[in-house]
């Protein structure tokens, strides 16, 4: 009798050992909201986030003779402020010509939507050599924004607006400055940005831009004289580290 | 599908959206005025020559532009790139000048048409004597609207005494301006040859390359590509093929045949008053011994019609330099030498072409003066740097995109 | 008892080591695949010729070859690439001669593609092609391989899975090539195979 009852008490200890634990129900906690970059949002406060990319870029054929299309690699940055404001930063460059943006951003969402507005002082630097000369360039550009975004389940579009207005151009070729152009309007761009996941929960970017400009940036090198806008069209792609 | 044109829209918008190669000029058509009226003699026009006052119309021209005649037309120019091409006629000893006006860094054009009344120098204009007083009364106007803005020139002074004796080369670019300029011809053709010196141009720079069986034509890039050519069914090297082959397959974006280098020149000679050809020798391979005999060739021809015409094989690197080397006799071909001034005395070469953006470099020009060569720069297109180097250069001669701008420049020289 | 006792801690012991707490995941189980893609069917150039144009011949043949990383999401990144003859042409010289000439292309494109709603796919692309123009006739042939370094593709399709590898289905799509500036759009039955 006793053996039994040790048994039966041994059983009892072992048995619960027997039963698994509890599958939970799989919990989607994603927010596309907060986990976006171009989408404008209340970005944790001193929280900094980057993203890494490329835009391809087809510059107008007046000025390289030539269809070509180029990358352009792309940094984007955003510190997290109080009272819904933010910084942020772009670092985009094509080796002889790049560009530092840094600024911040005041936004404001209302359900599914929401906007912001934003302004930009861009730094451009370029260096190359031609001809057997060292060329150089160094611009000042302003560029206020407007952002207005829509949030669905998974997947955010945020279409934005910018203004391009150049501060200071100077270009120099070797000891000679070549160019030297202040304070014009300089064109506008328009973008339209999907964000959603690509992996788990990293998020990727496709952006699709048109900068309808004079003065583009990564060509200053070709030293172009054309009084004209151009539309250049620019496809990018990032992915939120 | 409805949506299907939209899609494509949308994509056309994407992958081309600067497809505006052409400009179109602006005609006042058939039964415009200048069509019912004499044409004015070369000589004519010649008396207007100048530098002129803008008393309405600042606007568009500023304060000051110059006039002056070429083998055809006029052509007015002021300092910031905008010009006027006009035909001259007279009725009546009232002189009318009639064509377009055009921005040369952008696309704004439009109509434009003076009148010379008798009284302001219309009547002495068509009896052939320099007029005391000279005013141009006209409009211009936006794309085909009529021309109403008014503008009214006034005869200032002639061009100095410096400027007339001097022999300053006014040369254009691809022998008129590149395709992106939107000009009416295709560049490095037989037409734009013949539209260059309403521009104002003096002389002219042509891209040479050579087909793969030999023959020397004029044309820019080393691909056939839909920047100057219309599309077609050849691509790729243009050096690849036969000239057979190009005739036959490729047409210029304006509907231009590719010319041989030797028909160029011979319409340079037999159709134009240019005084400086610049071969520029793009070819991929050695060249030298076929566009040397056709140099050859054309100054003889245009020594026996007494026309004063320079030409010259230029030589933009090492490659072509050490081809012309080993030329017989090298050192006596005209040439042009955009190197050192070093390598310029090795070749012997007639022009020193640095470019521009070394600047003036007024030593060493000085030197290939006393050392009886020319020198030229290229290629200079912003209006202020046109300005400083004609002002402060002793260059004997500017390449240009812009040759009116560089034409202002220069005429109103003290 | 002590015969029955040590048996069964060993045993209590053995099994509750197995046993993890269950985690909770934001994400699903991964579902993270790759898959390679052959598609073949028809390509039409919209004939922008110029030069030439009555004489084209604009339907051909197209094959294009993609593979992609499908994670677990909308969202695939692929490379594509493919052969699409974009015309042929026989163009009278003068009475004697005629010139044959043919432009394909060899393309390699980045692709994203977003599945849209079940099975229905859009999808994006860029990158370099080979241009590869055959002149003959006139005296010589001639072959000319040119790099495209600006070029586009867009495209729909619809994809249908047969069971866990095999895939079939239909795709619709659109190509730029930069540097002739030609268009062409291609219909083409797809199968892929999930790696």
């Amino acid at each position: 009798m006793n053996q039994r009852k040790g048994t039966f008490l041994l059983f009892l200890l072992v048995f619960p050992a027997l039963a698994f634990a509890q599958t939970t129900t799989r919990i989607d906690s994603f927010n596309i909201a907060s986990s976006s970059m171009r989408y404008p949002h209340q970005e944790k406060k001193w929280d900094f986030r980057i993203a890494a990319g490329l835009s391809m870029v087809k510059p107008p054929a007046d000025l390289l003779e030539n269809a070509i299309q180029a990358p352009l690699v792309n940094i984007h940055m955003i510190f997290g402020l109080p009272y819904r404001f933010s910084l942020e930063g772009d670092l985009t460059t094509i080796l002889v010509s790049n560009q530092l943006a840094l600024g911040p951003r005041w936004g404001y969402a209302w359900r599914h939507f929401s906007f912001n507005a934003g302004y930009d002082l861009a730094f451009v630097y370029g260096q190359m050599k031609v001809g057997g000369f060292n060329n150089a360039s160094v611009v000042w550009i302003h560029y206020p924004s407007l952002s207005l975004g829509y949030r669905l389940k998974n997947l955010a579009l945020t279409l934005k607006g910018e203004c391009v207005v150049v501060a200071n151009i100077s270009q120099r070729s070797g000891e000679n400055e070549i160019t030297r152009e202040r304070n014009f309007f300089n064109g506008i761009t328009t973008a339209l940005y999907i964000e959603q996941r690509l992996w788990k929960d990293h998020v990727f970017v496709i952006g699709l831009k048109d900068n309808y400009e004079k003065f583009y940036w990564p060509t200053w090198m070709l030293f172009s004289t054309f009084n004209r806008f151009y539309h250049i069209p620019e496809l990018y792609f990032s992915w939120i580290l | 599908m409805k949506t299907r044109p939209l899609v494509f829209l949308l994509l056309l918008a994407l992958c081309g959206c600067n497809k505006d190669r052409e400009l179109a000029v602006p005609t006042a058509g058939p039964n415009s005025l200048i069509n019912e009226t004499y044409p004015l003699p070369a000589f004519s026009r010649a008396l207007m020559d100048g530098v002129y006052t803008v008393v309405n119309g600042n606007q568009l021209v500023g304060d000051q532009v110059i006039v002056k005649s070429n083998r055809t037309h006029l052509l007015i120019a002021d300092a910031t790139g905008n010009y006027f091409i006009l035909q001259a006629g007279y009725l009546d000893s009232v002189v009318f000048l009639q064509g377009y006006w055009r921005y040369g860094y952008g696309d704004d054009t439009g109509l434009a048409s003076f009148y010379i009344a008798r009284s302001e120098g219309g009547t002495e204009l068509v009896t052939g004597v320099q007029p005391q007083t000279l005013i141009l009364r006209g409009g211009y106007g936006k794309g085909s609207e009529s021309p109403v803005s008014e503008i009214t020139l006034q005869y200032q002074r002639p061009f100095s005494q410096t400027v007339r004796n001097s022999n300053f080369y006014i040369l254009a670019h691809r022998s008129g301006g590149r395709t992106s300029d939107r000009l009416p011809v295709s560049e490095n053709t037989i037409e734009m040859i013949g539209f260059t010196e309403k521009l104002g141009s003096t002389g002219i720079e042509v891209d040479v390359r050579l087909s793969s069986d030999g023959i020397p034509f004029i044309y820019h890039d080393p691909d056939i590509n839909i920047r100057l050519t219309q599309k077609g069914p050849l691509a790729g090297p243009i050096e690849n093929y036969t000239w057979e082959q190009l005739s036959a397959f490729v047409r210029l974006i304006h509907g231009e045949k590719i010319p041989t280098l030797e028909a160029a020149l011979n319409y340079v000679v037999d159709s134009t008053l240019l005084r400086f050809v610049y071969l520029d020798m793009k070819a991929n391979r050695d060249a030298m011994a076929m566009v040397i005999p056709i140099q050859q060739r054309i100054l003889q021809r245009a020594h026996d019609k007494g026309r004063d015409l320079r030409v010259f094989v230029g030589i933009p690197g090492t490659e072509v330099l050490e081809d012309l080397m080993t030329y017989p006799d090298y050192q006596l071909i005209p040439s042009l030498c955009e190197l050192s001034v070093d390598d310029v005395r090795a070749v012997n070469a007639q022009v020193w072409a640095p470019r521009w953006t070394l600047g003036t470099q007024n030593d060493l020009v000085r030197q290939m003066h006393d050392e009886n060569r020319l020198a030229v720069s290229w290629t200079i297109d912003a209006a202020p740097w046109i300005r400083d180097f004609i002002n402060e250069g002793s260059f004997d001669g500017l390449l240009t995109n812009f040759p009116y701008v560089v034409a202002y420049y220069h005429y109103t020289k003290e | 008892m002590i015969k029955h006792i040590v048996p069964l801690l060993l045993l209590l012991f053995l099994l509750n080591n197995p046993l993890p707490a269950q985690k909770s995941d934001t994400t699903r189980r991964s579902l993270n695949h790759y898959s390679l893609a052959i598609g073949f069917g028809w390509a039409h150039y919209i004939n922008s010729l110029e030069i030439g144009k009555a004489e084209a011949t604009i339907d051909h043949p197209g094959i294009s070859l993609k593979f992609y990383w499908e994670p677990e999401h909308r969202l695939s990144l692929g490379l594509e690439s493919g052969y699409y003859r974009i015309f042929g042409m026989t163009r009278e010289i003068d009475n004697e001669q005629s010139g044959k000439v043919t432009l394909s292309a060899i393309p390699l494109l980045l692709n994203v593609r977003m599945r849209i709603v079940d099975h229905f796919y859009l999808s994006a692309g860029a990158g370099l092609a080979l241009m590869l123009n055959r002149v003959s006739g006139i005296n010589q042939t001639i072959n000319s391989t040119i790099l495209s370094l600006s070029n586009y593709q867009f495209s729909a399709s619809y994809l249908y899975p047969l069971n866990r590898y095999w895939i079939i289905g239909g795709e619709f799509k659109f190509l730029n090539f930069g540097k002739t500036d030609d268009w062409i759009y291609s219909l083409q039955a797809c199968c892929a195979i999930r790696l």
